[in-house]
């Protein structure tokens, strides 16, 4: 069947700047799925970028989790926390392109998706400047790939993306959000 | 709305070769400019364009700069192309693959001045780097070196546009090929 897109953002998402856990997405674009969604092989893509400031030193750790359940903040999908770069970055870009492939579906917590992701910025650990190198990237989650945690198919299911960092000298900002059905 | 694709090349870019600074800029797929009628924009229009191939240099070579855009003129950097980005490519290499995926989503439209914000990357052994080779590291680059931002110029929603994707060497080299060998472009909102 054809690839739908499903959302699109068209304004930013908040500037995060806290050492804090918080959704990243436009909220004007956190969308319902309806209940009974997903079957055994549907796929959702999930592409955004934006801009990333890390300070030198002790930058943190960026993390990014896909959300989903009836209160949509099952994670579903966590990249893990991913070391940022050591010499101070302001702004640089960043993209996140994210498959999840749903595995099994039911109620409860047996909905689970398989996911086959990546990170790339110059904010990323080790990355030189772009005039002297490429971009980190890092194929996340930054451990064993494998399902997250398991959502109710049977209720409908906010989409959400939420962004943690853990030192509040940074920040970052969802520039582009968008989300294609797959099939 | 389902993606739709409009333009799927079935056949090679033309070789580009450049020996000098100051050439106008090379049209990499001429033939595979795509005509956006008139009024086709609307804010969360998103278009994708995905594009690979092949390019070859030696270290001499500075840089060069991929423009996506409507009406391109060929005239050289400083026209007001819309959602333009460059990259270093210093490394040498012969006939080595390049990959560009560059997605646009329109912001706002006007008969002055639409905007467009892009999300892209593009991979290829050529980007400079200290592990040139590709058994050891294939370096990509988020092509807006700087903070992203939406597109400036005056793109005229209201009016047709082509839209195309071109490379321009940006300083002084000895030797460029540069050859597209896939060229696709997706609108997907």
């Amino acid at each position: 069947m054809a690839i739908v897109n499903w959302i699109t953002g068209t304004t930013d998402g908040p500037t995060l700047t806290a050492a804090a856990r918080a959704s990243c997405i436009p909220t004007a674009n956190r969308f319902v799925l309806p209940n009974n969604f997903w079957w055994i092989g549907r796929a959702m893509h999930i592409r955004m970028s934006g801009r990333i400031s890390c300070v030198v030193t002790t930058p943190g750790t960026a993390r990014l989790d896909i959300c989903l359940g009836s209160a949509g903040t099952t994670i579903v999908f966590d990249t893990l926390a991913l070391n940022l770069n050591i010499v101070a970055k302001t702004t640089v870009p960043w993209i996140f392109d994210c498959l999840l492939v749903c595995r099994a579906v039911g109620t409860g917590t047996s909905t689970t998706f398989f996911p086959t992701a990546y990170f790339a910025s110059e904010a990323v650990v080790g990355s030189p400047l772009p005039s002297a190198g490429g971009n980190g990237f890092l194929n996340v989650p930054v451990g064993t790939p494998a399902v997250g945690a398991g959502c109710d198919n049977s209720a409908a299911s906010p989409l959400d993306v939420f962004f943690t960092q853990t030192v509040a000298t940074g920040s970052f900002t969802v520039h582009n959000y968008v989300v294609d059905i797959v099939n | 709305m389902a993606h739709e694709c409009l333009v799927m090349s079935d056949r090679p870019g033309p070789i580009i070769t450049y020996a000098s600074a100051g050439s106008p800029v090379l049209a990499i797929y001429p033939e595979w400019r795509v005509l956006i009628p008139a009024g086709s924009w609307y804010p969360g229009k998103t278009m994708r364009i995905r594009a690979s191939g092949i390019c070859a240099g030696d270290q001499a070579m500075a840089s060069f700069r991929i423009a996506a855009g409507f009406s391109l003129t060929y005239q050289g950097a400083d026209v007001p192309l819309h959602a333009v980005f460059g990259m270093s490519v210093s490394n040498h290499g012969q006939n080595v693959p390049w990959r560009l995926d560059y997605t646009f989503v329109c912001r706002s439209t006007s008969s002055t001045v639409t905007t467009l914000f892009p999300m892209a990357l593009f991979v290829s052994p050529m980007i400079i780097s200290g592990n040139p080779s590709p058994s050891v590291n294939c370096p990509m680059l988020n092509p807006d070196w700087s903070a992203p931002v939406v597109s400036t110029g005056t793109l005229n929603a209201n009016v047709d546009q082509l839209l195309g994707i071109d490379v321009h060497v940006q300083t002084s080299t000895v030797s460029l090929m540069f050859q597209t060998l896939s060229y696709r472009v997706d609108a997907i909102a």
